[in-house]
C-alpha cells in the first residue's frame, strides 16, 4: 500500500455499483419535467410550431408571396387550407413562413439577452462597485412600459426585422440582468465561494465556474418568458408597421394586412392570430413547468 | 514544545477587523461598526495545534479569515513564515495560498453542487497550472482514500454524499495543494458525534502523516481538548486567555475560561459540580462595554474592570490571562 493511500480510520460503505456516466435523461429534473403536465403539453405545442417553422419548405412548395388575384379572398378549403388574402396569396404558406421569422426573431432576443444579460448581470452582481450604476440604467429603462420603449427604439432605428430584435432586447436585457444579479448576490456569499478564494482561483475563475453554474435556473426560467414576450412583442411592432417590411410574412404583417377585410375574411387575421396565441401559450406553459422544477423556492407538490 | 526554538509559522499581531454599519441608502453615511475581531495576537509554531474557543459572534471565524486574507483586516499584521501576507501585492497573495488553506464549517454549502467530486478536490492544483489527465485524476483518488473515501466516489456530485462523507471531501479539497498550515473553521460543529469524532482523529492523522500546523476554531470545548496543543479563548473580539492544553483546562485563570469550562456536560448522571452559570447575553460588538469586556457578566466584576481594560499579561511561560483579578507571578 503506497503512503497516499494509507487508509486512514474510515470504511466508507462499499456499494461498488460504478456510477453511470452523467446523461440529462436520467437526472432528477428531466424526469420531474416529463411528469410535469402543464410543461410537456407546452414543450409538445412549441415543438410542433418549432418544426413547422424550421422545416417550411417541406411544408408547403407555395412561395408565401406569390400574387394570385383570381384566388384572392377564397375561404379555407382543400387547395387553400388556410384560405387566401386580398392578394390571392396562400395563407398557410404565409402563416408557416411566418413561424420561421417570428422564432428566429424570438430566438435572436433570447441569445442576445443570454448573452448581455449574464454578462451585465454577473457584472453588476459580482462587482460592487459596478452594482449601483448598472442597477440604475437597468431601473430608468424599466421605467417604461414594455411596449413603449420597444416601439420608441424600433421607430428610432427605422423598420427592419432586425431593428425589431435590437428593440426587444434592449427592453427585455435589463430585467434578465436583474435576475443574474440576484442569483449572484446569493452565490458569490456562499462557502465554495469562499473556498475557491482560499484555494487561490482567480474571479475570472470563481465567477465562470462557480457563481455562473449556480444561477442558471431562474435564467432558463426567465429566458423561455422572454422567447414568449419577444414573439409577442414583435407582432405587436410588425403590426404597428415597425418590424419586417410589409411583405415579409410574419405574423404581425399578415394580421395587420388582414385587418381591413375582417368582416368579408376573418380567416385572414383569425388562423394567424390563434397561431401566434398558441405559440405563446405553449411557452408560457414550458417557462412554468421549468421554474416548478428548476426554481426549488417555488416548488409545488404535484399529486 | 520549546516555545523559544524557533520563529513560530504563524504570528497574528494586533488583528483589528471593524465591519462598518452604513445607514440611508442614496446619501449613506457610517453610524457604527461592528468590531469583530479587536486588537487579536497570537503565533503558531509549526507543526502545533492551536484551538481558538468562545461562543457565537466574539469572532473566532472573523479571525480565521483575516489570517487566510479571504476578508480585509482593519489593522495589524499577519506573518506566515516570516513574510507579512497583508503587505503582499495581489497576485503574490494568490501565489502564496497554496501553503494555506480552510476547511469549513458546512459541509453542504462549501462544496459547488455543480461540480464532481474530484473537480472540487483538484482544483487547487488546477489552478496553479496542473493539466487535467490521468495524473490529476490519480491523484484525486489517492486523496479521496487519504481522507477514507473510495476512489469511485470521484465522478460522484455533492449531493451523493452524507454531511460527513462531505467533510472528507472538504478536508482532500484542502489537502491538494500540500499546504502547511490549514484553517478548521468549525470543522466538526455541523456533524453528528460519532462522525465528530471520526473526522476529529483524521485531521490528527493527516497532521501526523504531513506535517500539518492547525488554528483549529471550535466553540466545542471537548474537542478542542482532545486536538490542540494550546487553546485561546475569546470573548467578544479579544482574547481573553491563552495557555497549553493542560494548563488551561486544568487551571483556567479567566473567570469567563472557568465559566466555558464548568459549562462541559460531563458524562456522569450524579456527578456533584460546581457550575458556574453566566447571566444575560453577550453584550453587543457594535458596542461593547468599557474596561474589561466581560465585566456585565462577570461575578467578580470591580469598579476597575469597568474603567479600565485589562492587559494580556503572562502568568507562567506560555500562559497569558487578560483580567484584573489575576496578578503576576
Amino acid at each position: 500500500m503506497t503512503e497516499a493511500s494509507s487508509n486512514i480510520g474510515y470504511a466508507p460503505e462499499l456499494d461498488e455499483t460504478p456510477p453511470q456516466p452523467w446523461a440529462f435523461w436520467r437526472t432528477d429534473t428531466f424526469q420531474r419535467l416529463i411528469r410535469h403536465r402543464a410543461f410537456m403539453v407546452g414543450a409538445v405545442l412549441f415543438a410542433i410550431v418549432a418544426l413547422v417553422g424550421a422545416l417550411a419548405p417541406l411544408i408547403t412548395s407555395v412561395d408565401p408571396n406569390a400574387l394570385s388575384i383570381r384566388n384572392k379572398f377564397k375561404p379555407p378549403s382543400w387547395e387553400y387550407p388556410f384560405g387566401t388574402d386580398n392578394f390571392g396569396r396562400s395563407q398557410l404558406s404565409r402563416v408557416v413562413y411566418g413561424a420561421r421569422l417570428s422564432l428566429g426573431i424570438g430566438l435572436g432576443v433570447l441569445v442576445l439577452n443570454a448573452v448581455f444579460g449574464v454578462l451585465l448581470g454577473a457584472a453588476a452582481g459580482y462587482v460592487r462597485k459596478l452594482d449601483g450604476p448598472l442597477m440604475r440604467v437597468a431601473d430608468a429603462f424599466m421605467a417604461f412600459p414594455a411596449i413603449l420603449l420597444a416601439i420608441g427604439i424600433a421607430a428610432a432605428l427605422g423598420p427592419s426585422s432586425m431593428t425589431a430584435v435590437i428593440a426587444i432586447s434592449v427592453v427585455y436585457i435589463p430585467r434578465t440582468a436583474r435576475i443574474v444579479r440576484a442569483s449572484v448576490l446569493v452565490v458569490r456569499e456562499m462557502e465554495f465561494v469562499q473556498a475557491a478564494l482560499a484555494s487561490g482561483a482567480t474571479h475570472y475563475r470563481i465567477v465562470r465556474k462557480h457563481v455562473l453554474p449556480n444561477c442558471m435556473a431562474p435564467l432558463i426560467v426567465q429566458l423561455s418568458f422572454i422567447f414568449a414576450y419577444a414573439v409577442l412583442t414583435e407582432a405587436v411592432l410588425s403590426f404597428l408597421g415597425l418590424g419586417a417590411a410589409p411583405p415579409a410574412p410574419t405574423w404581425g404583417n399578415i394580421i395587420a394586412e388582414g385587418r381591413t377585410y375582417m368582416r368579408e375574411a376573418e380567416w385572414i387575421t383569425l388562423i394567424p392570430g390563434i397561431v401566434l396565441a398558441v405559440t405563446v401559450l405553449s411557452l408560457n406553459l414550458l417557462g412554468d413547468g421549468l421554474r416548478d422544477v428548476l426554481d426549488p423556492r417555488l416548488k409545488v407538490q404535484q399529486g | 514544545m520549546t516555545v523559544a526554538a524557533a520563529r513560530p509559522l504563524l504570528e497574528v499581531q494586533g488583528l483589528v477587523k471593524h465591519f462598518p454599519i452604513y445607514e440611508g441608502l442614496m446619501f449613506s453615511r457610517r453610524v457604527g461598526a461592528v468590531q469583530a475581531v479587536d486588537d487579536v495576537s497570537f503565533s503558531i509554531q509549526a507543526g502545533e495545534t492551536l484551538g481558538l474557543v468562545g461562543e457565537s459572534g466574539c469572532g473566532k471565524s472573523t479571525t480565521g479569515r483575516l489570517i487566510l486574507r479571504l476578508i480585509p483586516p482593519t489593522a495589524g499584521s499577519i506573518r506566515y513564515d516570516g513574510v507579512d501576507l497583508q503587505a503582499l501585492e495581489p497576485e503574490a497573495m494568490r501565489l502564496k495560498r497554496r501553503d494555506l488553506q480552510i476547511i469549513f464549517q458546512d459541509p453542504y454549502g462549501s462544496l459547488n453542487p455543480r461540480m464532481r467530486v474530484e473537480d472540487i478536490i483538484t482544483e487547487p492544483l488546477v489552478i496553479f497550472g496542473e493539466k487535467p489527465g490521468p495524473a490529476l485524476t490519480k491523484r484525486a483518488r489517492d486523496l479521496l482514500e487519504t481522507v477514507g473515501l473510495a476512489s469511485f466516489h470521484a465522478k460522484r456530485y455533492p449531493h451523493e454524499f452524507s454531511g460527513g462523507q462531505r467533510q472528507r471531501i472538504g478536508i482532500a479539497r484542502a489537502l491538494a495543494s500540500h499546504p502547511k498550515f490549514i484553517v478548521c473553521d468549525e470543522a466538526v460543529s455541523a456533524l453528528d458525534v460519532s462522525i465528530q469524532a471520526q473526522v476529529v482523529n483524521l485531521l490528527q492523522d493527516l497532521q501526523d502523516e504531513f506535517k500539518l500546523t492547525y488554528l483549529f476554531i471550535a466553540h466545542d470545548l471537548g474537542v478542542v481538548k482532545h486536538i490542540s496543543d494550546r487553546v485561546a479563548v475569546m470573548y467578544l473580539g479579544k482574547i481573553v486567555e491563552v495557555a497549553d492544553k493542560r494548563t488551561l483546562y486544568r487551571q483556567p485563570l479567566h473567570p469567563y475560561t472557568q465559566a466555558l469550562l464548568s459549562a462541559i456536560p460531563v458524562p456522569k448522571p450524579r456527578a456533584r459540580r460546581a457550575r458556574m452559570v453566566l447571566k444575560g447575553d453577550v453584550p453587543s460588538p457594535i458596542n461593547p462595554p468599557t474596561g474589561c469586556r466581560f465585566h456585565t457578566r462577570c461575578p467578580y466584576a470591580k469598579e476597575v474592570c469597568r474603567e479600565i481594560e485589562p492587559p494580556r499579561i503572562a502568568i507562567a511561560t506560555g500562559h497569558e490571562v487578560a483580567c484584573h483579578l489575576v496578578k503576576a507571578g
